[in-house]
């Protein structure tokens, strides 16, 4: 495909990310701290971000499984989760983690297993789009380097 | 009395070994010196201990400082500038500078002169180094327990021509900035310092003539004891594992040689009365998380006030704040008084925040829709 079409296919998907609710405007704010200095920041951070939240969803799982729950832990977990997602605007998770905050606070262990896993259907998606796009971009970049080449 | 005459003996031994180097036609007695020597001889022996016991002073010096992730300096490198983590060079000027001829008056001018020379070097190497500071960017400590974050603000930063160096804990970062547990406003010594002026104190008994040399030791040796890295500014995430950033930034402005530093918190919380508290405990400015290009803009006149602060220049006008936001300037005022312009900043944010607003430098995000200009 050609990188023109690569290109509108990109934006088309971020676009739509957008339009869903995917991602808010902290995103453009990544976007627009990329420059040729620093062509793969916004990937650098979407990857970080990946692992990140596999890491704090796996302890989730696992605080969530213990048959006492211990809510402070599972608290700070979502904190961190909620702060990471703000900071890439991944918004639906965000907005996923606040509930789930509010159920940790009442110590509502149905609520919270529940919000778990809205947590997680929504980071799974917004994973499954991000890696389309990173693959995406990588293919732009690899022509690009090529025609430099 | 004898084990006086002893010393002397020696330290005239010592002497004459050291003069015979320097002079053309030697020195063959000490008869050759009038007596008057003696006591203008002393700054040599004393330079000699303090020379060689000096790295005997500091076994635990302090490391060169960790940079976990820093970015390239943007400065050229400057070779005049000092290092204070390698002990100053040895004095050996004032021997360097002896003539061939000499008359018994003027050795001690020439020890004298030394001082006074390495002292004015210093001092060029200061103004050098301040001179070259203006022009290279100021440099930014980031604290963010976060990976994301850190890579964000370093990135923001960076946009913003800032030197950045981010750590991810406190206690890193009060590693990094030379902070001593004992050190306090009101100072303390510790151990190796202990140590160290224990055996000045010696020197100084011993060669009550030398107090030219002592007070340049302590001004070599205060410059990296105290300090690791100059930074201008520390941005902090509030909440962290173990070490918060209030708790930070209380250890900063409790410093005696870290006060002056501006520290501004970060928080993706909008808790008011933890804004005040750090407002109230000495921090710059408070930032909403994410943050944004535009809210580095509003560090620049902190960091200004914070050079001039350290250097005792005179203070610059700090750059009136833009604030889109609403009619409750958070701007700096004018008046070259830091105590009254950190007290009038909060009281400003207080204000608004009591009011319900959103001063440009909370930037509360109750939603979405609040965007900001960048």
């Amino acid at each position: 495909m050609a990188p023109t079409a690569l290109q509108e296919k990109l934006n088309g998907l971020v676009n739509s990310m957008f339009a869903e609710g995917l991602l808010d405007e902290q995103f453009q704010q990544l976007q627009m701290l990329q420059d040729g200095s620093n062509p793969g920041f916004v990937a650098e951070v979407v990857t970080l971000f990946c692992e990140d939240s596999e890491r704090i969803l796996a302890e989730l799982t696992k605080l969530m499984d213990q048959a006492v729950v211990d809510y402070s832990k599972v608290d700070a977990y979502v904190h961190q989760l909620k702060g990471s997602s703000s900071s890439v605007g991944a918004q639906n998770v965000k907005l996923a983690c606040i509930q789930f905050r509010q159920f940790c606070e009442d110590n509502n262990k149905e609520g919270c297993m529940r919000a778990l896993n809205v947590v997680k259907h929504e980071y799974y998606h917004l994973r499954s789009k991000f890696e389309t796009m990173l693959h995406l971009e990588n293919r732009i970049q690899a022509y690009e380097t090529k025609q430099q080449s | 009395m004898g084990g006086g005459k002893e010393r002397i003996e020696k330290g005239r031994r010592r002497v004459r070994g050291l003069l015979a180097l320097q002079f053309k036609n030697g020195v063959n007695s000490w008869e050759d010196l009038d007596e008057n020597l003696v006591g203008s001889c002393f700054p040599c022996g004393g330079i000699l201990v303090g020379w060689l016991i000096s790295p005997l002073s500091f076994p635990s010096s302090p490391p060169p400082p960790q940079r976990i992730q820093s970015s390239e300096s943007k400065r050229e490198p400057n070779q005049h500038q000092p290092n204070p983590s390698q002990p100053p060079p040895p004095l050996l000027l004032p021997f360097l500078h002896l003539p061939s001829s000499y008359d018994h008056s003027f050795i001690a001018a020439v020890v004298v002169e030394g001082n006074q020379q390495q002292q004015q070097q210093q001092q060029e190497v200061e103004e050098e180094g301040m001179t070259v500071e203006a022009e290279a960017p100021f440099h930014v400590l980031a604290v963010d327990d976060s990976l994301i974050d850190r890579k964000l603000i370093e990135r923001l930063l960076k946009t913003s021509s800032y030197q950045v160096t981010t750590v991810e804990s406190g206690s890193k970062a009060l590693e990094l900035l030379g902070f001593r547990e004992d050190q306090s406003s009101t100072p303390s010594v510790s151990p190796n310092q202990h140590v160290f002026y224990l055996i000045l104190i010696c020197c100084m008994v011993l060669f009550f003539f030398c107090f030219e040399i002592v007070i340049w030791m302590i001004d070599i040796f205060d410059g990296f004891l105290f300090q690791e890295i100059e930074v201008n500014l520390v941005i902090t995430d509030y909440c962290m594992p173990g070490m918060t950033g209030y708790d930070l930034l209380k250890k900063i402005k409790g410093s005696s040689s870290l006060k002056d530093i501006p520290v501004v918190i970060m928080s993706s919380e909008n808790v008011p009365s933890r804004i005040s508290r750090c407002l109230e405990g000495g921090a710059e400015e408070f930032f909403l998380k994410p943050v944004q290009l535009s809210d580095l803009k509003r560090l620049r006149p902190h960091i200004l006030k914070g050079k001039s602060n350290c250097k005792g220049q005179k203070q610059q006008q700090p750059q009136p704040e833009n604030n889109n936001n609403n009619g409750s300037s958070s701007s700096s005022s004018s008046s070259s008084n830091n105590c009254s312009n950190n007290q009038s900043n909060k009281r400003k944010a207080m204000d608004a925040m009591d009011e319900g607003l959103s001063p440009g430098r909370t930037r509360p995000r109750f939603s979405s829709d609040s965007l900001t200009v960048v």
